[in-house]
């Protein structure tokens, strides 16, 4: 216990060492943050931000696909009367919603229409992580924020604040993405539980003495002393390779400990052995696996930030063309997203109704790389409207469900719509760098204070004016406002 | 000595010479040693002794001969080969990969490998692999001429080319000749030649399980072409082995684009057109290290990060000399329209690449019967057995039909993948007489559509890959304008397009509605005609470029290749994809490497360079000192010190530290089993063959960071999850039942004796002892604790001195003194958890920077293995002895700390 309260905040943080991230107190008390980037690219037309409740031909009749071959038991009858609900205005979500419906997961929950114009899935997954554009080495995920926020404040947390979960492996730009670019100890602690990886659980018990732990941490001081120089009086080491050994190093004595917050629930999350009650194959379950792992970490390890890189608990979202003829080809690319958010959902309502995801204190963000727009044999990527999904924290049962609008410019079932702004006014839609920036304010940073900030102003989607603290104040007004 | 290559190479070379010399930060021969041996073998040092001899060597012959020296020990073939084979992506994550069969256990008899490395180099795909009956070398001299095979032979093989030169007395000019006596082989334990193969750990094993028995090593006959089929199929396996062993990397990746062809997947989901896309992208991704998701956008004069209007530190590039891709690809003139280069023709080349691996050109159904193998190569290498879905099951194409001639690319869609093998042989063939001449700026499109195409491709990526919808120059603060004047200097023809078009935050130059047409003329008017003014400034800065595109295709495979070869020895390559160094240093260093695997295709010939340049071995900062300025070798992404302002120039303070990076999976892994005396890991190499036990699995080289993805190399850090995964695989270094014990087994030796055997040179291959459980014995009662702890370090971390603090911590981790004697009951158990820890630490994990030097006395006891030199003498007379082959003249002392005898005349 207590070794993460060895672990320094690093010089390779950028910034750490000469300016302090500044605490955000706006929304109150900070909320935990759990993240879940949909990797790939979900469809939203088709299971969140539906343009109709009536056209079937939306979702392409994913309903008349045996879900049973996906999964043995449907807990929350997705199989049977498929029932879209009207959450504002012109948005419906597909019957994807069923394990929210009934729940505070359903009455906080809030759909944010967003936009970019990143089409590659690499930018656009680093963008959604970051909140800023490829090619900045610097650029942070939220738990890298969150990770040095708390190591700045001195606390002591066993193993880490932030963890990474991925599904799947894969994509490295995305995976340092949502690390941190940098080999700081600020990067969050990252648990693997995707293909050809043994169970994560079983190494957590490990076979080492603490003896033997404090003579590793001794010959990593004498490989980091030779990095190690003198500037302004202080020692510091620049190495990124080093620091991300010894940041290793230094939370395998916590092992145990995040094995125990782990198994310690009813919903054990990455225990292989636990019972499922709808899956009947790993391989189907890792959504379930590492959403119920995070709640786990943030309920019981006292994290303060988790991101799940999901990669499709039936199917990879990232569906084009399939070998098939058009309709069937649609059907499975709907019941392929329509599975795979269902799987989310479902796994949020489990560790919810388990007592392990408190919505009082902890903000779900589930993003992606873009939307989807329906071609003529399969879907293709579509970034000029989707939707991004908040729930809990901050918002309330009173508070407006949507915010922002997706209009629809072309065939209902063909385009993903174009995005607006929730003001209006000619207003530039919301953009991922504001969703982060959102993020941010309700885990309690000033994403815009320190220097370099950890978001660019100007990134956001909004133009400000004046000088740099009324821009910031004035950005912090409106996104906010978002989550008001 | 003069090559035909030589010319062509030394023109890229003119682009920037790097010649090596000791830089003032150079860290000295010591930590050289103890750098290259890893780098070069993949294994640590076996001793101190080893780094004792070799640092005096260095310094009294210097360190080329010394890394010469390296390059010829067997465990180069083991390790590189399985580098190259990553490089190529056989094992990966998830369905995409390649062709894997085509990698299994290799197929040809040892010694035939100059000879298939000439027929992959200079034959036509349709001429199989066949030998001639054997001949002598005296009958093949007196002949007064040689077939073309031949001629190529000694032209391409490099390897055997520099041994032809380099051992004296008549050396055979090929492998199955035998350059060496037996008694030779038997002096000197590993050769630099071919009889490598002979003694390689893989083949031995093959031999044992055919004949039933365990023949010792200097029993392996060097196969004759007598004894195997005149024919014979083979692999890459075979390939592979043979291109690192004999030293042709241009033939192994000629002969890869084959079983690349095969390269599928096995989601049913997928469709043709993916299936090709993704072999391809997995072709424009090795062969010429572009990024198909990238190159969407980015061209050649146009960098990943490009030259940003503020500087965020990181934003440091330089741009390659050569306009490699724009001439390589408009070269090609595809059918689907002239391309226009600096705008984007990317989708126009990606297309193209994709339609080399076209599946009705290479997916013929398997039934059909009509299949022929390239080159002869085995089926498993032209047919993707994994996929029998949807009729795509790939096999090659059915007949010579399909393979264009020589002469560049058909017009018609009739090619194919070996279009692009003769491509490249033609580009090889035709290299030497390149010439260069200055760069073509003409490049406004000569066709409506390519105008259109550019314009539209343009409008796309301005707003697209690093901006918001809504601000395309969002980099910028608010109402900053763009300083354009060191932005054009920088840009493409097409990024200049793309501003002038689409505008910057001080608005677009012309209005969107502006023709196109109008626009090329303003660049060409801004290029050429604007002078006295601030855009006329710009300076205009021709460049060399290759007349002919297959020449640039070849120099992008060089530096393909040379990228991931720096990759692998420090821990990142020189460049990110599309070729842009980030300073001045990486791109020196890329051009002359890439001019050093032009002349001979040589790896050992780019190794040597790699650790001998000014980026290897660099001082880490003293403890407590001062930092010092470094210019940024490793990591062009390394944020600047925030404590400390960084020279204006790009450079940063102690830059080595971005050197140090966690050794590749298979560094590690092999490094680890040749420590503890393991035999050889499986790593992959030939992952089916049913000789080889699952161990390491495949699941820890994927936590490890190892075949993650597609389009990814070895991740190289450590993080929690692989440490873990790490430490429970070792756990106390008791080797895993599953590491296979039928190879060539090593037996331990305490203070040059062989442990339990009868006599000297003996190999067992029956019992596998384990060094750690001898050594405990040995100490059992004899040594202090201390001692013990020495001999374990020294083998694990050479290293053998203790601090004091370590002592006390020590003595904790014991719990008793280390002055105690040594117990094996009370002791052994934690003598293997210490190894456990050892193998964790950076000393063992990290490159780049080398661990604590000092020689201090070897100690007391001291642990070798049966067949490794063992003492210092021992080990100064095998090294001397490969000096004298490679043709260096090496005395060794007459004695050496430890008091051994003078060493044999002549030596």
């Amino acid at each position: 216990m207590g070794a993460g309260a060895g672990l320094a905040l690093a010089t390779l943080w950028p910034g750490a060492a000469h300016a302090q991230i500044e605490p955000y107190a706006g929304l109150g008390a900070p909320y935990k943050v759990l993240e879940i980037l949909q990797v790939g690219g979900a469809s939203h037309a088709e299971t969140v931000w539906m343009q109709s409740a009536t056209s079937a031909a939306h979702w392409h009749r994913c309903a008349t696909i045996p879900y049973g071959s996906y999964l043995s038991v449907d807990p929350y009858q997705m199989a049977g009367a498929w029932s879209p609900r009207q959450v504002s205005g012109s948005a419906w979500m597909s019957h994807v919603n069923r394990p929210l419906y009934g729940s505070p997961l359903w009455s906080r929950l809030r759909l944010v229409a967003v936009a970019h114009g990143l089409d590659p899935h690499g930018p656009a997954q680093i963008l959604s992580l970051t909140g800023q554009s490829a090619g900045r080495p610097a650029r942070v995920g939220l738990g890298a924020a969150v990770q040095a926020f708390k190591l700045q404040a001195g606390g002591t947390q066993p193993a880490a604040w932030s963890y990474v979960i991925n599904t799947a492996s894969g994509g490295l730009g995305t995976e340092a993405a949502a690390y941190g670019e940098l080999g700081s100890s600020a990067r969050p602690l990252v648990l693997p539980v995707g293909s050809g990886s043994t169970p994560l659980l079983g190494r957590m018990v490990r076979n080492q003495h603490a003896a033997g732990d404090d003579l590793l941490a001794m010959y990593g001081d004498q490989y980091g002393a030779r990095l190690r120089f003198t500037t302004q009086g202080q020692p510091q080491v620049r190495s990124a390779g080093y620091v991300a050994w010894d940041a290793a190093r230094a939370r395998l004595p916590d092992a145990g400990t995040v094995r125990t917050a782990l198994t310690s629930s009813p919903a054990y999350g990455l225990n292989p052995t636990s019972p499922l009650p709808y899956a009947t194959a790993l391989e189907k379950s890792r959504t379930r696996q590492a959403i119920l792992a995070a709640a786990n970490l943030l309920h019981n390890a006292g994290a303060a930030h988790v991101c799940v890189l999901d990669h499709g608990a039936a199917a990879p979202y990232d569906t084009h063309h399939v070998d098939d003829v058009q309709a069937t080809a649609r059907q499975k690319h709907s019941t392929i997203h329509n599975m795979n958010t269902y799987a989310i959902f479902a796994a949020l309502r489990e560790a919810h109704d388990a007592g392990i995801l408190n919505l009082d204190n902890v903000l779900i963000h589930i993003h992606t790389d873009f939307g989807r727009f329906q071609e003529s044999n399969g879907s293709n990527h579509w970034t000029r409207g989707f939707a991004h999904m908040l729930i809990g924290g901050p918002i309330t049962t009173a508070a407006p469900t949507v915010r922002g609008g997706l209009t629809v410019s072309g065939p209902a079932d063909l385009t993903g719509g174009i995005a607006t702004h929730p003001l209006g006014g000619g207003r530039p839609a919301l953009n991922p760098t504001d969703l982060r920036a959102v993020t941010m304010l309700a885990a309690g940073i000033d994403p815009f204070s320190s220097s370099p900030p950890l978001l660019p102003l100007s990134d956001l989607s909004q133009t400000y004016t004046g000088d740099v603290q009324a821009q910031v104040q004035a950005a912090l007004s409106d996104l906010s406002g978002l989550l008001g | 000595m003069s090559h035909p290559l030589m010319a062509g190479a030394l023109a890229l070379a003119l682009l920037s010479s790097c010649a090596w010399t000791a830089p003032a930060d150079d860290a000295g021969d010591e930590s050289w040693v103890r750098m290259a041996i890893p780098a070069l073998l993949g294994r640590k040092p076996h001793n101190l002794d080893e780094v004792r001899v070799l640092t005096r060597m260095a310094d009294e012959v210097g360190r080329a001969a010394v890394a010469d020296a390296l390059l010829a020990r067997p465990e180069l073939v083991d390790y590189w080969s399985q580098v190259l084979m990553d490089d190529q992506q056989v094992d990966r994550s998830g369905a995409a990969k390649v062709n894997q069969a085509c990698y299994d256990t290799p197929l040809l008899p040892p010694g035939l490998g100059p000879k298939l490395l000439a027929h992959l180099r200079a034959a036509d795909a349709t001429a199989p692999f066949c030998l001639q009956p054997p001949q002598r070398t005296s009958e093949r001299s007196g002949e007064g001429g040689e077939s073309k095979a031949e001629e190529t032979t000694t032209r391409s093989s490099t390897g055997e080319e520099k041994l032809a030169g380099q051992t004296t007395d008549g050396a055979a000019e090929t492998a199955d000749e035998g350059a060496l006596t037996p008694e030779q082989l038997a002096e000197l334990d590993f050769l630099p030649t071919a009889e490598w193969f002979a003694q390689s750990s893989h083949n031995v094993s093959m031999a044992m399980e055919t004949d039933g028995a365990a023949p010792p090593v200097e029993a392996v006959p060097i196969a004759s072409t007598e004894d195997v089929d005149l024919c014979p199929p083979f692999n890459m396996a075979d390939v592979i082995r043979a291109g690192v062993q004999y030293d042709d990397l241009f033939a192994v990746y000629r002969a890869a684009l084959v079983p690349a062809a095969t390269f599928t997947s096995t989601d049913a989901f997928e469709a043709a057109s993916i299936i090709k896309e993704r072999a391809g992208a997995r072709w424009f991704e090795t062969y010429t290290q572009r990024d198909t998701m990238c190159t969407r956008c980015h061209t050649t004069s146009y960098s990943t990060t490009d030259a940003r209007p503020k500087n965020h530190h990181w934003d440091r590039f330089a741009e390659p000399d050569a306009d490699l891709e724009g001439t390589a690809f408009g070269w090609w003139n595809p059918p689907q329209g002239k391309m226009f280069y600096g705008g984007d023709g990317n989708p126009v080349v990606r297309s193209l690449a994709n339609n080399f691996f076209r599946p009705d050109q290479h997916g013929r159904i398997i039934n059909t019967g009509n299949m022929f193998s390239p080159w002869g190569l085995d089926a498993t290498c032209t047919t993707n057995s994994q996929a029998g879905f949807h009729g795509y099951r790939h096999t090659l194409p059915y007949g010579s039909m399909h393979v264009a001639g020589a002469g560049g690319l058909p017009q018609s869609d009739q090619y194919n993948v070996l279009t692009l093998a003769n491509v490249y042989r033609d580009a090889l063939d035709t290299f030497g007489s390149a010439t260069l001449t200055l760069p073509n700026w003409e490049l406004t499109p000569t066709t409506g559509n390519d105008t259109i195409q550019a314009a539209a491709m343009w409008a796309g990526c301005t707003a697209s890959c690093h901006s918001t919808i809504n601000d395309p120059d969002a980099e910028l603060e608010p109402g900053e304008p763009p300083d354009l004047g060191p932005i054009i200097s920088r840009m493409s023809n097409g990024r200049l397009f793309g501003v002038i078009r689409n505008g910057s935050a001080s608005g677009a130059m012309l209005s969107q509605s502006t023709d196109a047409a109008k626009i090329h003329r303003l660049i060409r008017y801004i290029r050429n005609n604007l002078r006295g003014n601030d855009i006329g400034q710009i300076p205009y800065d021709p460049r060399p470029l290759f007349e002919d595109g297959s020449h640039a295709l070849l120099v992008l495979l060089a530096q393909s290749i040379v990228d991931d070869l720096v990759a692998e020895v420090q821990g990142r390559g020189l460049v990110i994809e599309h070729g842009f160094a980030r300073n001045e240093v990486t791109l020196g260093l890329q051009a002359h490497l890439t001019s050093v695997l032009l002349q001979r295709w040589s790896l050992r010939d780019v190794l040597r360079e790699i650790v001998l340049s000014e980026a290897f071995n660099r001082r880490a900062p003293v403890d407590g000192g001062l930092a010092y300025v470094l210019p940024a070798v490793s990591n062009p992404w390394s944020a600047v010190s925030s404590t400390v302002t960084a020279p204006a120039d790009g450079s940063h303070h102690n830059s080595v530290g971005d050197d140090v990076h966690r050794y590749s999976v298979v560094n590690l892994l092999e490094s680890l089993h040749r420590a503890l005396g393991w035999p050889a890991p499986n790593l992959g190499m030939f992952p089916t063959g049913d000789w080889l036990a699952p161990w390491p699995r495949g699941d820890l080289q994927h936590d490890m960071g190892r075949y993650r993805s597609a389009g990814e190399r070895d991740g190289a850090q450590v993080d929690f999850a692989n440490l873990l995964a790490w430490e429970a695989s070792i756990d106390r270094c008791t080797k895993p039942d599953k590491v296979r014990t039928t190879d060539v087994e090593l037996v331990p030796m305490l203070n040059g004796q062989l442990v339990g055997q009868t006599s000297p040179g003996f190999v067992n291959r029956t019992g596998w002892v384990d060094w750690i459980d001898h050594l405990a014995a040995e100490s059992n009662g004899d040594h202090s604790l201390e001692a013990t702890i020495l001999a374990l370090k020294e083998r694990l971390l050479t290293q053998a001195t203790l601090t004091p603090t370590e002592k006390t911590k020590l003595a904790t981790f014991f719990g008793v003194p280390l002055g105690t004697t040594f117990s094996t009951v009370d002791h052994a158990p934690k003598l293997r958890e210490l190894c456990g820890v050892f193998v964790k630490t950076p000393q063992f994990m990290l490159g780049g920077l080398a661990p604590e030097t000092g020689l201090p006395a070897s100690p007391e006891p001291h642990v070798c293995l049966a067949n490794e030199p063992c003492t210092e003498g021992e080990i100064c007379r095998t090294y001397a002895a490969t000096l004298r082959v490679l043709g260096t003249e090496y005395i060794c002392p007459p004695s050496g700390p430890l008091g051994e005898p003078d060493p044999p005349a002549g030596n």
